[in-house]
């Protein structure tokens, strides 16, 4: 039971991570956050992801929210409920603030429950099927396989430099040095996209890729599929 | 910067949604299927060099380059940053999937517009180095003022953060300008088909 979303159908969580997204962000009700909490437990209880890595994920996101949360309560007019020296608290502005900062965390924990569980390639196979136009998803699957590529490229160049004696400040030296590391980078990655181009070519690409694993609905999608979306129904029914 | 989930209100999001779609759309119009690995990459480094941090007196500050990925890539400017947005969104949970419109437009469009006012100047041997400062900062600060803007549209509580994060993105913007000529010098040296490929021999 601890990893059934793992098997699902990533067709069906993209849709279900989607509508839950969009409803949530949408809604000005606690009543509906506290479905979707539910919703989220269940998730990530069925998901298999271990409870520490979530709040690592989590912790991440509150980084923009900090900015947010803490100046709402301060700026929005309405009934006095506490005050701090000359900083006013009302009750609408801390609401409000409690509100925005839930909804963003449940629609995260919520998406890492429902994505996490599959590989990006999964996922760009399921929003294939999806519709979404064929040389987007063409350029996700590439910029995904070679995103690690760089990284380590990048990381190469920068340990040389670093070995070299380079030590970062606020100098012109050292933003040369960082702009030509990445345009160096640039260079490389062009000249790699035109050998994967070439190496594609020569191995008889068309303009599509041919997939071997193909997607087919099992019962547990299916209830998953009829499950979620009465449940994303009776979320929107309670708003 | 990008904007977490449930922030905005309803327009916005849409408003944001809709002009990311017609950009990509206009983007992949231009995006032949001989050009998809190489724009991959681009994006692919984009990302990875949005990850480095230059130091800023005693903190840090992260490279953005929107307007470097705009004179590079014109209009598809926005599938490359929807791409690399989007699995920000999914492996970082930077952003979300209901902004994912949102930001993407706050990037994007303000490099297609930092390509057609100064890719012409950066073309011009003398004036190059006039026309990256201003791609770059230009490219920040209309992101900037586009976050401030659609935080402010949400609503008046969020006016104080809307101006928090507009004077946050100065500083950016001069080191953006900085960074932007000292990379678009060392391409114009190093590999200029990178930078005007219609004059590819």
């Amino acid at each position: 039971m601890r990893n059934v979303l793992k098997n699902c159908d990533p067709r069906v969580k993209i849709l279900l991570a989607l509508g839950f997204a969009v409803i949530v962000a949408l809604t000005y009700s606690f009543r509906v956050l506290f479905l979707a909490a539910l919703f989220v437990l269940v998730c990530l209880s069925l998901s298999g992801l271990s409870l520490r890595f979530v709040l690592q994920r989590v912790a991440l996101v509150n980084l923009f929210l900090v900015l947010v949360v803490f100046t709402l309560p301060f700026t929005t007019p309405g009934t006095l409920w506490f005050s701090i020296g000359p900083f006013k608290v009302s009750h609408a502005g801390a609401s409000l603030a409690l509100l925005v900062f839930l909804k963003s965390n449940l629609i995260v924990l919520a998406t890492v429950a429902l994505l996490y569980s599959s590989s990006v390639f999964e996922l760009a196979h399921a929003l294939h099927h999806l519709r979404v136009p064929d040389k987007l998803v063409q350029l996700l699957f590439f910029t995904f396989r070679y995103l690690h590529l760089l990284e380590q490229e990048f990381l190469h160049l920068k340990e040389a430099a670093l070995l070299r004696g380079f030590r970062p400040r606020t100098d012109l030296f050292t933003y040369r040095t960082t702009a030509y590391l990445v345009g160096n980078l640039i260079v490389r990655s062009y000249d790699r996209s035109q050998r994967v181009y070439e190496a594609m070519l020569c191995r008889g690409f068309q303009g599509t890729f041919p997939v071997y694993h193909h997607f087919e609905g099992q019962r547990r999608d299916l209830f998953l599929a009829l499950f979620g979306g009465l449940y994303l129904v009776l979320m929107l029914l309670a708003g | 910067m990008h904007i977490s989930e449930g922030v905005l209100s309803a327009p916005v999001l849409l408003a944001g949604a809709l002009g990311t779609g017609i950009g990509t759309f206009l983007g992949l119009r231009c995006l032949t299927s001989e050009k998809v690995p190489q724009v991959a990459l681009l994006s692919a480094a984009f990302f990875v060099a949005s990850l480095v941090h230059v130091p800023l007196g005693p903190s840090s500050v992260h490279l953005i380059l929107n307007g470097l990925v705009g004179i590079l890539l014109g209009w598809m400017t926005f599938p490359a940053l929807l791409v690399g947005l989007f699995l920000q969104a999914i492996l970082f949970q930077f952003g979300g999937l209901t902004t994912l419109g949102v930001n993407t437009f706050n990037m994007a469009f303000p490099g297609v517009v930092v390509y057609y006012l100064f890719k012409p100047l950066i073309k011009s041997p003398r004036l190059s180095v006039v026309g990256a400062f201003c791609a770059g900062a230009f490219a920040v600060l209309l992101a900037g003022i586009f976050v401030a803007l659609e935080l402010a549209l949400t609503g008046e509580s969020f006016q104080a953060s809307a101006k928090l994060i507009l004077m946050a993105h100065l500083p950016i913007m001069v080191i953006e300008g900085f960074i932007t000529v000292l990379i678009v010098g060392f391409l114009k040296k190093v590999r200029p088909e990178i930078l005007f490929p219609e004059e590819k021999p």
